[in-house]
């Protein structure tokens, strides 16, 4: 087949192209950021191949009608006027179908970059990285390489409220008190007033009683700009706070099932995910598939296990899932590195987000009581019969542990039959809104015999009209595991936490060791800040950025969003290889990025 | 010498993901409690998430698991409930009790997630 001269061909195919393109759905209109007046009219910027000299790349500009205005040097970019009356949109579709040209973009309008006044904006490294060292860090390193950040001031310059989208934060709720997330939470209208709902309690007051949702919260959108703590990506935002974690941060397939019904049905175009399970869970695929069917992007973390999620076995979900509506997010940390704890992988996780040292919001003030079981040495817990006992044990990797026992002789002896050994504390929890109760346990217990935890909020034996957080037979595998419980049923003034050894007559086995206990309260405040690493807090820099691609682009589905976080990323060493795209979102780059026309088509007679 | 392992590197637990308000007929300090101190529990024992076929009555799922107790039903959407059962026969037995019921479209366990903050 012999094709025309190319000049009059392609424009030909141009034609084509954009008479279809015009034709196609809502979402396939020529939509780069900036449609009305944000770049130069008739002007675009060319990236020529690199062996193309100054002269040529003219000569390329003049064959379409075109006149170079300059050439940007060193950085090889050409500046070419268009022709007269034609659109930036038509001059970029010629040149993306030239193959002398690499990159062809709009020449954006740039305003000076934007800054908050927030106090605490200079601590924000994922928004602004100037290599400063983080108060209160909780991860190594704790200062970073200047520009290794989201790129976010440029697109400030552009847009900083993305109100107009909502954002649904499906995880443990909102303070929605809180000074910095209260002006921009999601209004629920009278059906909703406290801004979302509850799938753990099963009401409408989604407040949050863990710390961890607020957080993501304030990163997405917490206020900028209001002279308060920092900012989110979104100065303006629109949060729906949904519950469907615990006080201890535990959820279930269905309450996040729930939340996320309720997000999609109520308006949310964003949902953020920062929590992750260990198996394939068929209702939750759906779940998400019935979000992209009503074109809701999904961002959802990596996990914190440092694993390959692609190796067999590794797999976390929902980030193993892959509808084209799901972005997972890995953690980067202050230099650009993957975050030791970040899992990662090539087909299952599409790009980084600064994850470590990340200030945000927080409910209010944690504090622990840590009980070392013992006084002087000796037990002083109330006991009821033989059994439980006070031991310092050596801990592997070196000190000691303060354990409590049962048997003496654990984990070398076993247990008696016939038992009913029964320890217990109150401890005085008044002026807190929530509790956790934390501990480590080695157990194994014979099936027909148990190792009982209950609370009662009177006081006292527990195991007497108390409440049962976990029970039963079991093994930890021979080593200890960390437990929580949500303990908020039991803030009073009198809380009483026990441990039951019960056994029958049918033989024993080691018995258990409890250490490492702590009940953490938290006391719900509107003025708290913290710092916290996790992939849970690198996925709501995308989430919040989605929602600011979705508000200034606001014909974009699902999938312009997903292109334009994935594909205008910035190239990331450490994310090669290890991630589907190897690129760290670039908010700047994400808002000028042009999403590729789809679904055209030319005969070529 | 009896000696703990360090907690640097633990599993993640699963137990205590029992929540108050599963079940529409308990109250939330009521719930039943996870059972078993497994280091591999990903689901929460008792609980399974039942999808009827279209067109179903719910008391098809009393007809089919109805005799390993049912603690409480909540309806989550149209078709899907989550059953919590007095007596855990595992999710392989409850699949296939779902499997021989046409009222029964699917079943599967009530799988736990945790947030992803360290």
């Amino acid at each position: 087949m012999k094709l025309p001269s190319f000049p009059n061909f392609a424009a030909v195919l141009v034609a084509t192209a954009l008479a279809l393109y015009a034709s196609a759905a809502p979402v396939a209109q020529l939509a780069w950021p900036g449609a009305s007046a944000r770049v130069v009219p008739g002007e675009v910027l060319l990236r020529f191949k690199l062996s193309m000299g100054v002269q040529q790349r003219a000569t390329a500009a003049q064959a379409w009608g075109h006149t170079v205005l300059a050439h940007l040097e060193p950085s090889g970019w050409t500046r070419v006027k268009l022709a007269a009356g034609q659109s930036v949109a038509e001059g970029l579709a010629v040149y993306q179908s030239d193959p002398q040209v690499e990159h062809a973009q709009p020449n954006y309008i740039y305003r000076a970059a934007a800054v908050p006044n927030d106090p605490s904006y200079g601590q924000l490294w994922a928004f602004r990285n100037t290599g400063q060292t983080i108060a209160s860090a909780d991860f190594a390193p704790a200062s970073g390489i200047t520009g290794d950040d989201m790129n976010i001031e440029p697109a400030w310059g552009h847009i900083t409220d993305c109100s107009s989208v909502v954002v649904a934060v499906v995880d443990s709720g909102v303070n929605y008190n809180q000074e910095d997330l209260a002006p921009n939470m999601w209004n629920g209208g009278p059906s909703f007033p406290n801004h979302g709902f509850d799938f753990v309690d099963n009401d409408n007051d989604p407040m949050d009683l863990a710390g961890h949702g607020s957080h993501i919260a304030g990163i997405i959108g917490a206020a900028g700009n209001n002279a308060k703590g920092g900012t989110g990506v979104c100065w303006s935002a629109s949060i729906m706070a949904v519950r469907a974690l615990n006080a201890a941060g535990v959820g279930t397939t269905a309450t996040i099932v729930a939340g996320i019904g309720f997000a999609v049905t109520h308006g949310a175009k964003v949902i953020n995910l920062s929590l992750g399970g260990g198996s394939f869970d068929q209702l939750m695929s759906d779940t998400i598939g019935n979000a992209q069917a009503n074109d809701v992007v999904v961002v959802v973390a990596a996990g914190n296990d440092g694993l390959n999620v692609d190796a067999a076995g590794n797999a976390t979900f929902p980030c193993g899932l892959k509808p084209p509506n799901l972005v997972c997010v890995a953690a980067l940390d202050q230099r650009y590195a993957l975050a030791s704890f970040s899992n990662w992988g090539a087909t299952s996780v599409d790009v980084g987000a600064p994850g470590t040292n990340i200030l945000s919001t927080y409910p209010g003030s944690k504090t622990t009581i840590a009980d070392h079981f013992n006084a002087g040495g000796a037990l002083n817990w109330t006991t009821s019969g033989a059994g439980w006992t006070y031991a310092a044990l050596p801990r592997a990797g070196g000190g000691i542990v303060d354990t409590l026992i049962d048997p003496a002789s654990f984990p070398s002896g076993t247990y008696l039959d016939n038992a009913d050994n029964r320890v217990y504390k109150t401890f005085n929890l008044s002026g807190a809104n929530a509790a956790l109760l934390q501990f480590a346990a080695q157990v194994s217990i014979l099936s027909g015999d148990a190792l009982n935890v209950n609370y009662s909020a009177s006081g006292g034996d527990p195991f007497v009209g108390g409440v049962q957080l976990i029970g039963g037979s079991g093994s930890t595998g021979g080593v200890p595991l960390p437990f929580s419980f949500d303990l908020t049923a039991c803030t009073g003034a009198t809380c009483s936490v026990g441990f039951q050894l019960k056994s029958d007559a049918g033989g024993a086995s080691q018995g258990a060791a409890i250490f490492d206990f702590g009940i953490s309260t938290l006391q719900l405040g509107t003025s708290t800040y913290r710092v916290l690493s996790g992939t849970s807090m690198a996925t709501p820099e995308v989430a919040g950025l989605a929602a600011m691609l979705r508000a200034y682009n606001p014909r974009y589905t699902y999938a312009d969003t997903v292109n334009a976080i994935n594909n205008a990323g910035r190239a990331v060493g450490a994310l090669s290889g290890k991630t589907t795209t190897g690129r760290a979102v670039d908010a700047m780059a994400s808002l000028a990025y042009i999403n590729p026309p789809t679904g055209l088509s030319a005969a070529v007679q | 010498m009896r000696c703990l392992r360090g907690c640097a590197a633990l599993l993640v637990a699963m137990a205590g993901l029992v929540t108050g308000g599963a079940c529409s007929q308990t109250p939330a300090q009521q719930a039943p409690a996870a059972t078993g101190w497994s280091s591999s529990q990903a689901r929460i024992p008792g609980e399974y998430l039942v999808t009827l076929a279209a067109g179903a009555e719910a008391k098809a799922i009393a007809d089919t698991f109805g005799r390993f107790g049912i603690r409480g039903t909540r309806q989550l959407g149209r078709d899907t409930f989550l059953v919590t059962l007095t007596e855990d026969p595992g999710p392989a037995a409850m699949e296939e009790l779902g499997r021989k019921n046409e009222a029964v479209r699917s079943v599967q366990p009530n799988f736990a997630y945790r947030g992803t903050g360290r």
